[in-house]
């Protein structure tokens, strides 16, 4: 048999702050010929798991502490330097997450992927040239004849992943190790990948261990799940079986705080609400109560007429379109979803309605006053009352300033509260309002983990008492367990103060779960705009419909 | 409020550099080396400048700890003279290269586009430049002041400290608390001094620390070309000059102001790397 | 530019008699008005003529140069190539045994060379290779010997400059995201080095060459005037210190087309390492 068995793996690292326990102590099999997909959530140990199986890890600080591995009748964790070099590459390949820094910017393409070939010594010079040719042939890298001395800066995210995977199995491995391959990629082509993979390693007759943080992903793509939780292996089973019934809390959890196409819960449920009681069954969503009939007035609270963005190249001088004369609409206190793929200029019209990028031309109205062309200075009330939270917490708050210091900085500037114990109060009941505590305030940016940071972010957009919040990705690199919560809180925020949001995300979900309308954005474009429930159960163009059906779908065979 | 951010840098930046035994040596070696050049001559009963041309060339001994030079001067005393200088030009140009280099890299790196391109491009020319010709050119056109000096030397030495400073601040400008700060409503100066300098301190004073000696060095090349300082006066840089040409005869000429001023080079240049991984760990050390 | 500092070329020690200075300001031009003075210069410019030295009589500025500056070039080739020959195999050998033996007493020693100036450097060489060891000799330029002493004098600093950067730029490289998937493709340590690794490594050394070569000018004055080597830079602090206008005025056009040359050089290499780079020029 061919299978590959990991037993009693632990992998830790030794750093100065102590030792960590990556991943302690996991079992787990790759039957010969299947896709095994293990997940889990950031630090769960996933990417260590698959890094140890090459031996890839930087040692020190990691160091395999116990375990075997056992790959073709040997143990890879005790085989010697040689032979690790004769396997890898030409048994066991491995496929990176970011195709952007994984091939050598130095060297073609061409040569990059034929390397193998000629390292194992398998084929000739020219041969493995010719055989690099067909390969990328193969993963669908079009006019490869044109681009046979191209370097990878001169293709795109989703053609460099494929010439990943041409290098991958130009050498017919029979283990594929894929960390993340997908994750930085638009869903589109993500789909396109995810069916190519699959289809190439049943041709070939290869197993693949799928790495990913996305459940939905992974549930696409594999015949096995092994979920990993904090280094340890919760639960593993088929993928139908572990989506039908989940057993351990997490794992339930983890499927359900996911918003789902079909869009189930209005407050998602989080990981605590599961680990904290065995039994939780999460609510089903109420249907929307109707709320109040929208007054004219509010209908057009915040007007976007013939909005254009275009950015002048600096090397070529050609003019981008980023925006191209977009109209949209807001009532005030829902929420507008955009969603767009990478450079669909959804962040371009998000930060051009807030004049963080200068407008070239159109009209932003906002309760009937046109911002668009108001000069810096006569924009100070309009700052005021519109707010932004950005995607990367880590990068949003100033390192060298308390979460006091960072909250209180609007309400000066703005002359918010008439003195500093005024102030300060504020900021404590902000503080709790977010979900954090007032003995946080003395503290950094740096000694908060993602999901509070960006909390801290929420109460910074909040301080200046905004009507209008502009949530840039603002979940994107989240957790799904962390996305779940901040979600909740944004959906908090935006009853108790009537809050209206501009919610741009590449993911579908989301904005399905939390926005009211959306607008499908295309190459600066507006593709569709609409009820949520409209563009998603019955999308018009051709485009929304391919994005809809590149969605992952976990709970076609869920229960949920 | 300020006193609070920099406590934080400054007590991150303390607790690394204290684990890295080379660099805490060198700060004492480099304190002692300070006190010697400013209170080194209070021990001494000769000054500098004090000739006594029946003691030439005498060797290190119980009067004269260093020995004397070809004027009978005392070399203790001379070293530690020349060590103010040297020290005071190694300070004082590089906080001219710091003004000079921080305002004009944060302007280029904040105000960026055309602006940028052009005062960018300016370094770069400068930067190919041979700048001895340059600071010999200076000298020979308005004469040998010791204030021409250091303004020469700190006008070369900014164009380093520019290009990392406006590196720093086009990072920091894309950084979305910048922007959160812009959304805000902040102001221009507000978000250049409160939020951009303070996080462009580490980097510029690691720099600093570097140019110090880059500073010396320079400064001791125009005395050994003759450039520089002159007699009576002395810095390091013409007392090795002086010992160079009399090697043969009083090696200790050499030697005393030698291991003096290499010592400090070396201590600035270990504390500035020891600075460099203190404050920034994903430097590419180690 | 020069012609407005105080003091002239004949305002030397000795008083000359009025008449005759009057004779020899007239030869040289300098009689004529500033402007003038500056048109005929770029007449002349234009020509390849870099007009009479002031203080050498009967020479011109070019032929001072064209007899000079192979002796300073001679120099530069050689300290160039020590700082290369020792400096990149050192600071790749430091990258590679990181934290070994091998990379702290390089480095230890590079960090010596950084902060030990030439001025003290050359009279140590001198006292140990040519005062007590006799090997070489001190001073002078008639042989090929002569070279030697010198040249290891100006290479050292930089080949310590070099070995610095290599190792750090070899250590980011070895850092980089495609080194791992080099080795996940199997291929062996020495493949990941020369293969995959020399080029990213590199590129920073690459990149230093421009400000090198400056450097190498600024420190040929400070050498050949050490070792009393005739070279150009010997000849420029003289003429600074003589205000030999047209002496000065032309190795400073000299040196500055040199170094426009050099830093075309220099892009190009960096254009042929970097793909990049390519793209944009």
């Amino acid at each position: 048999m061919n299978d590959v068995k990991v037993h009693g793996l632990k992998t830790f690292f030794h750093t100065r702050e102590g030792v960590v326990k990556a991943v302690n102590d996991i079992n787990f099999t790759i039957p010969s010929g299947e896709v095994v997909g293990l997940v889990g959530e950031s630090g769960s140990g996933k990417s260590v798991t698959c890094h140890s199986l090459l031996q890839l890890l930087p040692t020190p600080p990691a160091k395999v502490e116990g375990g075997e591995i056992i790959f073709q009748g040997e143990d890879l964790l005790r085989a010697s330097d040689q032979k690790m070099r004769t396997l890898r590459g030409k048994s066991i390949s491995m496929i990176f997450q970011d195709p952007m820094s994984c091939l050598n910017p130095y060297m073609t393409v061409i040569e990059q992927v034929a390397e193998p070939l000629l390292i194992h010594g398998m084929v000739s010079q020219d041969k493995a040239k010719e055989e690099a040719m067909d390969m990328l042939l193969r993963v669908g890298v079009d006019k490869i004849k044109d681009r046979m001395n191209a370097y990878p800066h001169e293709f795109s995210g989703g053609m460099r992943q494929r010439a990943m995977i041409a290098m991958a199995l130009i050498t017919k491995p029979d283990l594929l190790l894929a960390d993340e391959p997908t994750t930085a990629l638009d869903v589109t082509v993500q789909a396109k990948i995810l069916k190519l993979l699959k289809q190439l390693c049943a041709e070939i007759g290869s197993s693949i261990l799928f790495v990913s943080h996305d459940l939905g992903v992974v549930a696409e793509i594999a015949d096995r799940v092994v979920v990993m939780y904090r280094g340890k292996v919760v639960e593993q089973n088929t993928t139908q079986e572990l989506f039908r019934s989940p057993t351990h809390p997490y794992v339930k959890a983890l499927i359900a705080c996911r918003p789902t196409f079909e869009g189930n819960f209005e407050i998602l449920p989080t990981v605590e609400d599961f680990m904290e009681s065995q039994s939780y069954i999460p609510q089903k969503k109420k249907l929307k109560e109707q709320s109040n009939p929208i007054t004219e007035k509010d209908k057009n609270w915040l007007k976007v007429e013939e909005l254009s963005v275009h950015f002048q190249q600096a090397n070529h001088g050609k003019t981008v379109k980023a925006v191209d004369r977009v109209t949209l609409s807001i009532p005030k206190g829902k929420t507008l979803g955009i969603v767009g793929e990478s450079g669909s200029g959804k962040t371009t019209l998000g930060r051009a309605i807030l004049r963080l990028t200068p407008i070239t031309s159109g009209k932003v109205r906002w309760q009937d006053q046109d911002i668009a062309l108001d000069k810096e200075n006569g924009l100070m009330n309009f700052r005021k009352k519109m707010q932004i939270i950005f995607q990367d917490p880590y990068a949003s708050l100033n390192p060298r300033l308390t979460i006091e210091q960072t909250l209180l900085e609007p309400m000066l500037v703005h002359k918010i509260g008439g003195n500093h114990k005024e102030r300060l109060d504020r900021v404590v009941s902000l503080l709790e309002e977010v979900g954090l505590e007032s003995s946080h305030l003395r503290r950094y940016p740096h000694e908060f983990s993602g999901g509070q940071r960006q909390r801290i972010c929420v109460a910074r957009a909040l301080s200046t008492e905004p009507e209008f919040i502009v949530c840039d990705e603002c979940v994107s690199a989240m957790d799904v367990s962390v996305q779940a919560q901040v979600l909740n809180l944004l959906h908090q925020l935006q009853k108790a103060r009537n809050l209206t949001y501009l919610f741009i995300s590449h993911d579908l979900c989301v904005v399905k779960h939390i926005a009211d309308e959306i607008a499908v954005m295309r190459a600066g474009q507006i593709e569709e705009f609409g009820k949520a429930e409209n563009i998603c159960l019955n999308p018009q163009t051709s485009y929304t419909q391919e994005l809809m059906d590149s969605i992952p779908r976990t709970s076609i065979t869920g229960t949920f | 409020m300020s006193e609070a951010q920099g406590a934080s840098l400054a007590k991150d930046a303390w607790i690394r550099l204290r684990s890295n035994r080379m660099a805490l040596v060198s700060l004492i070696i480099l304190a002692i080396i300070v006190s010697f050049s400013f209170i080194g001559p209070f021990f001494c009963e000769y000054k500098y400048d004090e000739q006594n041309l029946d003691e030439q060339f005498l060797g290190p001994n119980q009067q004269h700890w260093f020995g004397t030079d070809s004027l009978g001067r005392d070399l203790f005393a001379r070293t530690s003279y020349g060590g103010r200088i040297s020290l005071a030009v190694g300070f004082l140009a590089t906080t001219v290269s710091l003004l000079i280099g921080v305002s004009y890299g944060m302007v280029a790196g904040y105000v960026g586009g055309k602006t940028d391109a052009i005062l960018m491009r300016i370094v770069d020319i400068l930067y190919s430049l041979p700048f001895t010709i340059f600071v010999i050119l200076l000298m020979v056109l308005f004469g040998r002041n010791f204030l021409l000096l250091f303004l020469a030397i700190g006008a070369v030495e900014w164009l380093t400290m520019a290009r990392i400073t406006r590196a720093q601040t086009l990072n920091l400008k894309r950084a979305e608390f910048i922007e959160a700060a812009r959304a805000l409503g902040f102001s221009h100066s507000r978000i250049l001094f409160h939020h951009i300098l303070p996080n462009l301190l580490g980097p510029i004073i690691v720099y600093a620390t570097l140019t110090v000696p880059a500073v010396m060095l320079l400064e001791a090349a125009l005395s050994f070309l003759g450039l520089g300082v002159q007699a009576p006066m002395a810095s390091w840089g013409s007392l090795i000059k002086e010992g160079a040409e009399k090697m043969d005869v009083a090696p200790w000429l050499i030697t005393f102001p030698g291991i003096f001023f290499c010592l400090s080079l070396f201590c600035l240049n270990f504390i500035g790397d020891g600075l460099r991984d203190a404050l920034d760990p994903k430097s590419s050390k180690d | 530019m020069t012609r407005f500092a105080p003091g002239g070329p004949f305002d030397s020690d000795k008083a000359i008699p009025d008449e005759i200075k009057i004779k020899l300001q007239s030869h040289f031009g300098l009689n004529l008005p500033l402007f003038d003075q500056y048109l005929l210069y770029m007449k002349n410019l234009l020509a390849g003529d870099l007009g009479p030295s002031f203080k050498y009589v009967g020479w011109d500025v070019s032929e001072l140069i064209s007899l000079a500056f192979p002796v300073s070039l001679s120099l530069g080739i050689s300290a160039l190539l020590i700082a290369l020959l020792i400096g990149l195999p050192a600071g790749m050998l430091a990258a590679l045994r990181k934290n070994t033996l091998w990379d702290y007493l390089p480095m230890g020693i590079a960090m010596v060379g950084v902060c030990l100036p030439s001025f003290v450097l050359g009279p140590i060489l001198i006292m140990v290779f040519a005062t007590e060891l006799k090997w070489l000799p001190a001073l002078g330029w008639y042989s090929w010997t002569d070279l030697i002493l010198p040249s290891l004098t100006l290479g050292l600093f930089y080949a310590a400059y070099v070995a610095r950067l290599t190792r750090a730029g070899m250590l980011e490289t070895l850092k980089q995201d495609y080194i791992r998937t080099a080795r996940a493709k199997g291929a062996s340590p020495s493949r990941v080095i020369l293969r995959h690794a020399i080029r990213g490594g590199l590129l920073p050394v690459v990149t230093y060459l421009g400000p090198a070569f400056a450097g190498l000018v600024s420190g040929s004055f400070i050498i050949e005037s050490i070792f009393f080597i005739p070279g150009l830079g010997k000849f420029f602090v003289t003429a600074a210190f003589n205000r030999d206008y047209t002496v000065v005025l032309g190795t400073v056009l000299f040196y500055a087309t040199l170094i426009i040359i050099l830093n075309l050089f220099v892009d190009f290499l960096q254009a042929w390492l970097d793909p990049k780079a390519r793209e944009q020029q």
